[in-house]
């Protein structure tokens, strides 16, 4: 019978919907692939590095740090050392990132312990989420600066002690400033963030498109339900003693044979941009998320009458995944509520496995476990929803 | 022999039916009428087991509601909508109903060709159910309802919205139905057919089962 379900409903899924929906992945599939350029070592990159725009004028100490230490991300392009209205130039041309400002004799009430006046940022608009990003990555390096300070200050109050002349305990402190910068600039100790974590553009677009691709097969799914819904069939299946789970199970199925045909052109244009994401990484990621919405959309389409308020709100519920798993905006921007239920969403184990496949790092075994759990409890609640049917 | 017994169902709040009680033996067509809203679909369902009662029992030949596999392999259900597939073909229909029946090889294609034949669908068997007129699809519905020769057949309006030619076709497979020895169970809203056409007619009024004369 399940072979008979299987043959039937692929039949019925062969239409102009189908059709459009394979068009679709293989249309941004050959989208993205046209977005990527290829760094001088080869790799692959969707995004140039960001300029960012530095302003002291004071031309301090600090300035040589900054502009050594961030010149060194990856992600940082140049930086650039301006002044104001030249960085609010750039900034309005949108040719840069942020701008740094140092106040006015920062160093000297650095060193001197005085209260300083705050560096100010100003973010630009136009790019919302890495701006906002590299700000959180300067709260730790003040965090850095914080601890310099601290440590500079112990060794005046001692040299205080010991050195009575105002000429050479400058020096010495400024000697000792030099050191202790220069150590840490050596040991990249400034910046104490992993400093290419959540900056690689490309991947997360890669992460968050094929989850994405992975959930929009369960509208396919949505369709054939309603269909059998709407003409009764599924009442009669009902009458025939047709278990619930052989009906769920095939058009599911189904609808992962689509999903494997419109992802062939994916992988093939991903194995040469990122051939660290093998064919498999890709599949194990997505087809239990794929699993996951298709079941819950099914549990949907047994509640309600009305197709289109049952479309909509499949379409919320692939989108709010997608979101809950930081394939919208990066996991450290959302909100903390947000951060806390991420696990609940079948698009977080997705997606994590295939952004940590990216760097190359090992998966946590538990991700799939997890994914698994979430795909039995999915096909759990749509054997309730077809038990207490409202349709 | 069908029998129900003190059937009783409610959506939220509201009674639609309230201890619902009657026999049919075989050779019979019951026909279940009322106003719109009376519970006559309720009824069908319930006893179609798609639809759980709140409360009674439903035994056809001694086979409960409660050993649903048992009494699901007895009955054949043709709902008020077309449900079929209108992208495949009459007989590709039939053959889809069929096996889900569990019937295979040469025994699916007696059991097509014996339905088919009944209702009178043996015409355009090739034809897409998509391109078949409304009356031709009852038809062909119906055919699919009662593919495998089941007891009981149970009817939703079966001839509505369509022309007084294949209505009559329709009605005299329902006949032929109940000559066979076959129990019919049938929603309809037409009277005249009614009185015509089935042994008994029950009019659900108020949840409560009445004889009409």
């Amino acid at each position: 019978m399940l072979r008979r379900l299987l043959i039937y409903y692929l039949r019925e899924s062969i239409n102009i919907k189908t059709a459009l929906f394979l068009l679709l992945v293989i249309l941004l599939a050959v989208f993205s692939k046209s977005l990527v350029s290829f760094d001088d070592e080869g790799k692959a990159r969707l995004y140039e590095p960001l300029d960012i725009s530095f302003v002291d004028n004071d031309d301090s100490i600090i300035s040589d740090v900054i502009e050594t230490q961030f010149a060194d991300l990856q992600a940082i392009g140049k930086v650039h050392m301006d002044t104001m209205d030249r960085a609010q130039e750039r900034l309005a041309d949108n040719e840069i990132l942020l701008i740094l400002e140092m106040p006015e004799n920062f160093y000297e009430q650095t060193t001197s312990g005085e209260s300083r006046d705050r560096v100010r940022i100003w973010l630009n608009e136009q790019m919302p989420a890495e701006s906002n990003l590299f700000a959180r990555l300067l709260n730790h390096a003040v965090d850095s600066f914080t601890s310099v300070q601290a440590s500079l200050y112990a060794y005046q109050e001692e040299l205080s002690l010991i050195v009575d002349d105002e000429e050479v305990f400058d020096n010495y402190s400024r000697n000792a400033t030099w050191e202790v910068a220069a150590r840490m600039i050596s040991r990249n100790e400034l910046l104490n963030v992993e400093k290419e974590a959540r900056m690689r553009q490309f991947w997360f677009v890669v992460a968050s498109l094929s989850s994405l691709f992975a959930m929009l097969p369960a509208l396919l799914v949505l369709m054939l339900a309603q269909n059998e819904i709407k003409s009764g069939q599924h009442r009669r299946l009902m009458a025939a003693n047709v278990s619930w789970w052989k009906v769920h199970l095939s058009k599911v199925l189904i609808g992962m044979l689509w999903l494997i045909t419109g992802l062939i052109p994916v992988f093939i244009a991903l194995s040469f941009t990122l051939p660290q994401l093998r064919w498999y990484h890709l599949f194990i990621a997505i087809i239990p998320l794929y699993l996951s919405v298709s079941f819950l959309s099914l549990a949907l389409a047994f509640q309600s009458n009305n197709s289109e308020a049952t479309m909509l709100t499949c379409w919320m519920m692939i989108l709010t995944f997608l979101l809950m798993a930081g394939g919208i905006y990066p996991t450290q921007l959302l909100p903390s509520w947000i951060q806390a239920i991420q696990k609940f969403s079948p698009a977080y184990y997705s997606f994590s496995q295939i952004y940590e496949t990216l760097y190359e790092r090992s998966v946590p075994s538990l991700l799939y476990i997890y994914s698994v759990i979430i795909v039995i409890i999915s096909f759990i609640i749509s054997g309730l929803s077809w038990k207490r049917s409202k349709v | 022999m069908l029998i129900v017994k003190d059937i009783y169902k409610s959506y939220k709040k509201e009674t639609v039916l309230s201890g619902i009680s009657f026999d049919v033996d075989a050779g019979n067509i019951i026909g279940i009428s009322g106003a719109n809203g009376a519970g006559k679909t309720t009824l069908i369902n319930i006893i179609a087991s798609v639809l759980e009662p709140d409360k009674g029992e439903i035994t056809l030949n001694n086979i409960s509601l409660s050993d649903r596999s048992a009494y699901r392999n007895q009955i054949g259900y043709v709902p008020q909508s077309i449900a079929l597939s209108s992208r495949l073909s009459v007989y590709r229909n039939l053959e889809f109903w069929g096996a889900i029946r569990g019937l295979r090889g040469l025994e699916l294609k007696q059991a097509i060709e014996s339905a088919a034949e009944q209702s009178n669908v043996k015409d355009f068997l090739k034809k897409p159910v998509g391109q078949c007129s409304g009356g031709m699809a009852r038809r062909v519905n119906l055919a699919a309802g009662i593919i495998g020769n089941p007891f009981l057949i149970l009817l939703d309006e079966p001839t509505t919205g369509i022309d007084e030619i294949n209505r009559d076709i329709i009605l005299d497979s329902i006949r032929t139905l109940r000559n066979s020895g076959r129990i019919v169970l049938m929603v309809n809203h037409y009277a005249d057919e009614m009185r015509n056409l089935c042994d008994r007619i029950i009019q659900i009024k108020a949840g409560v089962i009445h004889d009409a004369p």
